[in-house]
């Protein structure tokens, strides 16, 4: 089926007829010679005016000439499919959960800016929220944006992704087609976030599984004290379908080797090493793939470094006394009573008696912890005035969280906190909002100032709970967490709890978040991937599925043939054909 | 030589304006061309001496009047008159057709015709002139008195082209009014079918007469070679044609051609001397033309 993308082009058809316009306005007026005699013309039989076959002819090939201009300019296409929109979304799933497909999407690029032709558009989002394309027919357009896929720690936001690129969809005149690439939940597609409507073209892509070798995700310096004599490495991953060794080397000089089996599934294996002298290059490399970017990984670890921690205000001695009553310990600490005037080259300041910091102190405070400076406060709830602190409670399923009443709570409060809560626990590795603990004397929050440096532990009465044992490890873990965050904040693999290392990505803890059932559900997580009867309630009707390669068929079945090129090598090709007929008409006139 | 045949241009003619200036400049000027004297065996008897000029031949230098006189003297002879020549001009509306910057054919006409006259009484031919349109428009009997070149003169200067041509049937009048054997020198376009003009000169020659037909033409007529679409108005008949020359020339051409050489071949079958003669032909070639006929007449 014929259609234009410029139709209002067509317009311009009535200037065909201008070449017979043309020839009856300028036909020129004849000129009267006198002749001697027309006896032998007379006899002439061509003699008369009439238009020859060839004036004929040039005229309507200039006609068809204008006639296949103006049909170009209006962008014809040709289309088997002629109800398919003309722009296709792809929305990509590019959380964690798409390092075992990417780069088999990623080899698709060329293949799928080979479809783009004029008029036929490719966009691209990601389930982070990135639109990586605007709607482009322009193939090295979609090339460079297209290479800069990559697979993310985060998970999908698959609602306010396809929020977006439904709105833009919207504004496209012939609507367009929305390709999921990738498994959303029956969660991820509320109709309210996702803006869908029952006429919204829909297809899902699902990655066909890809060779599966194992992967190494991350490996780093395990969590825990930082000791100048010991190293612990903890290297964490998908397991392989077969059992492989995991190999750890350190310089390239091979120091450990365990075996992974595939019933682990997702596994961390922490390494107890002796710390070299200096920093050096440690690497871990899953069965015997050394070619495979996803089996092999490595991370420089830096030499190991006394931290400078200040301690003061009351209860100072204290904390200089718990910071550095650890063997090995990574902190150089001193204590004062009042805030040294010199905050330059200190890596922590403590403090355990918040309420009591003189609103002078608090100011400087704000500019050593706007700087870069970490700061550590524990103790009573009160923040000292001054400190443009937000902390807040917060809210789940929209209510303040009962301190006593949440099973969590509970469970935090029913036992000694020292006991049972390590920093590990009480810091989820890359929170990016107020946390709240809850327990019967202590309530804490953890709370970021700027890019997460500030850290509020409000933990009731110190002087009721600083001979309690634990107490000094918590100071020292956050202390530990605070000075050197780069270990904690990258590890979003893994924590370790009092049963052992829970092996699970954490994902985002947002509002509506079961707390209770964190550590289970992440444990055992399995999607709840909507069946028909979800999508048909929800939309009406069920997305196309497609395989990858299904897919890559499927969409250039839709692909609509240009005819403009072909439109303007006729153009071309009728132009010398006037201008060859032209030459000989001219010279037939003038013999 | 060159410098003479300039003049002998028609078109330069044509500046000097005085017919009997550009009949002589014509004569003298190819005569003095000649190596050998166009004279020699018409004459027989003694005239008069005249003083030698250069190209005269050597044989007819007067040795003895020559001592007399101190003076180089040749001897000039009196001709017997034994031509009677009538020049038939044709000056309908036809010949007065002429190209950009070139001369009318009848203005050619009227220097040929001129010069041929001064050319024939010089030779003491009697020479006489008719003028043809619809008709026999006028008529000077043939004489061979020198003083009867200004009458022929001033009939050729005041002609002009006008009217319709019947040149067939001048000729055929012509023949009734000249018993005599004479020399019918035709100066025409001769726009006429030609099977009626060689039936008109065939009837001439029936009577014993010479024919020589000089066909004037313009350069023009023989090509066609005009551009664009026009209109070719008939100076004769005023009809009016509509044409494409590019695409009728070649046709046009193909018919001229036939019609020519039906002339010619209708002249040679009745050994009539035909010449065609375009408007840029230099006057002393067909004057040329004549004194090949003259000489053949003896």
């Amino acid at each position: 089926m014929l259609e234009f993308l410029n139709p209002w082009m067509l317009l311009g058809l009535p200037l065909a007829s201008l070449p017979f316009w043309l020839h009856l306005v300028r036909r020129r007026p004849k000129v009267t010679f006198p002749w001697p005699s027309l006896m032998l013309v007379r006899e002439q039989t061509a003699t008369r005016r009439l238009p020859t076959l060839s004036e004929l002819l040039l005229l309507m090939l200039r006609a068809l000439i204008i006639l296949l201009l103006v049909l170009a300019l209006a962008l014809p296409l040709w289309r088997t499919d002629p109800g398919a929109p003309l722009t296709t979304w792809l929305v990509v799933d590019d959380s964690w959960r798409s390092s075992g497909y990417l780069n088999m999407l990623l080899a698709s690029g060329d293949a799928l800016a080979d479809l783009l032709a004029a008029g036929y558009r490719l966009g691209l989002a990601t389930t982070t929220g990135k639109v990586l394309i605007e709607p482009t027919d322009s193939p090295s357009v979609w090339r460079a944006g297209w290479s800069k896929l990559e697979s993310t720690f985060y998970i999908p936001f698959w609602g306010k992704t396809l929020d977006r690129v439904v709105t833009r969809a919207n504004d496209n005149p012939g609507g367009a087609r929305i390709v999921l690439v990738g498994q959303p939940t029956a969660g991820d597609l509320s109709p309210m976030e996702t803006g869908f409507t029952r006429e919204t073209e829909l297809w899902q892509v699902l990655p066909e599984p890809i060779p599966y070798r194992g992967t190494i995700t991350s490996i780093e310096p395990a969590p825990g004290p930082v000791l100048a004599d010991k190293l612990d490495i903890m290297v964490s991953g998908m397991a392989p379908p077969e059992a492989a060794d995991l190999t750890l080397r350190m310089g390239g000089a091979i120091v450990a080797r365990q075996t992974i089996r595939p019933a682990e599934q997702n596994f961390a294996v922490a390494f107890h090493l002796m710390r070299p002298s200096g920093g050096i290059k440690m690497s871990a490399q899953l069965g015997d793939f050394p070619d495979s970017p996803q089996t092999v990984r490595s991370a420089f670890i830096p030499p190991f470094r006394q931290m400078r921690v200040i301690c003061w205000g009351d209860y100072a001695w204290v904390a200089a006394a718990a910071l550095s009553a650890l063997p090995q310990s990574p902190f150089a600490t001193g204590s004062a009573t009042t805030l040294p005037v010199d905050l330059s080259g200190i890596d922590l300041l403590v403090n355990l008696s918040a309420d009591a910091i003189p609103p002078a102190e608090a100011t400087r405070l704000v500019g050593y912890v706007r700087s870069g400076g970490k700061l550590l406060l524990m103790g009573r709830q009160t923040v000292p005035d001054g400190l443009p602190l937000s902390v807040s409670p917060v809210t789940i399923s929209g209510m303040p969280i009962p301190k006593t009443d949440h099973p969590l709570g509970r469970r935090l409060g029913g036992v000694p906190l020292p006991d049972v809560v390590s920093a590990h626990e009480l810091l989820p590795q890359g929170l990016t909002r107020p946390f709240l603990l809850a327990g019967n004397k202590a309530a804490g929050v953890t709370g970021t100032l700027g890019s997460g440096s500030f850290i509020y532990l409000a933990l009731g009465e110190v002087s009721s709970i600083i001979d309690k044992p634990g107490f000094a490890a918590l100071m020292f873990e956050a202390a530990r967490y605070l000075a050197d965050p780069a270990p904690l904040l990258s590890n979003h693999v893994g924590w370790r709890s009092p049963q052992g290392i829970v092996q699970e990505k954490p994902g985002f803890w947002g509002e509506g978040t079961d707390m209770t059932a964190i550590n289970v559900d992440l444990m055992n997580y399995t999607p709840a991937i909507p069946d028909a009867t979800t999508w048909q309630n929800a939309y009406g009707k069920a997305p196309q599925i497609y395989a990858w390669d299904d897919f890559l068929s499927r969409i250039k079945q839709g692909r609509p043939f240009s005819l403009q090129m072909i439109l303007l090598i006729a153009v071309l090709t009728l132009l010398v054909g006037e201008s060859l007929l032209a030459n000989w008409l001219t010279k037939r006139r003038s013999g | 030589m060159p410098v003479i045949s300039k003049f002998l241009d028609p078109t330069r003619l044509a500046h000097l304006g005085n017919l009997d200036l550009i009949a002589r400049l014509v004569v003298e000027g190819y005569l003095r061309g000649l190596h050998r004297s166009p004279y020699r065996g018409f004459s027989v008897e003694f005239a008069e001496h005249r003083a030698y000029t250069p190209g005269d031949d050597p044989r007819y230098v007067d040795w003895r009047a020559t001592a007399r006189t101190d003076r180089l003297l040749v001897k000039e002879f009196e001709e017997e008159t034994n031509l009677r020549a009538v020049l038939v001009l044709d000056a309908s509306a036809s010949m007065g057709f002429a190209g950009e910057g070139d001369i009318p054919k009848l203005e050619y006409a009227v220097y040929l015709a001129a010069s041929l006259a001064l050319l024939l009484l010089r030779q003491r031919d009697a020479v006489g002139l008719a003028v043809a349109r619809e008709g026999l428009a006028s008529y000077i009997p043939p004489r061979s008195s020198r003083r009867h070149l200004p009458a022929l003169l001033a009939q050729l200067v005041n002609l002009a082209p006008r009217s319709g041509t019947d040149f067939a049937a001048t000729l055929l009048e012509l023949s009734h009014r000249l018993r005599r054997r004479a020399l019918y020198i035709v100066l025409s376009d001769l726009y006429q079918p030609p099977a009626q003009i060689i039936t008109a000169l065939a009837a001439l020659r029936g009577q014993k007469h010479e024919c020589l037909v000089f066909h004037l033409l313009n350069p023009l007529e023989l090509e066609l070679p005009h551009r664009g679409e026009l209109i070719l108005k008939d100076l004769e008949s005023d009809e009016c044609i509509t044409l494409v020359p590019g695409i009728a020339r070649r046709d046009y051409q193909r018919k001229f051609a036939a019609y020519q050489k039906e002339l010619r071949d209708g002249c040679l079958k009745h050994r009539i001397d035909y010449e065609m003669i375009t408007t840029d032909t230099l006057l002393e070639d067909a004057l040329g033309k004549y004194l090949i006929k003259r000489a053949r007449l003896g």
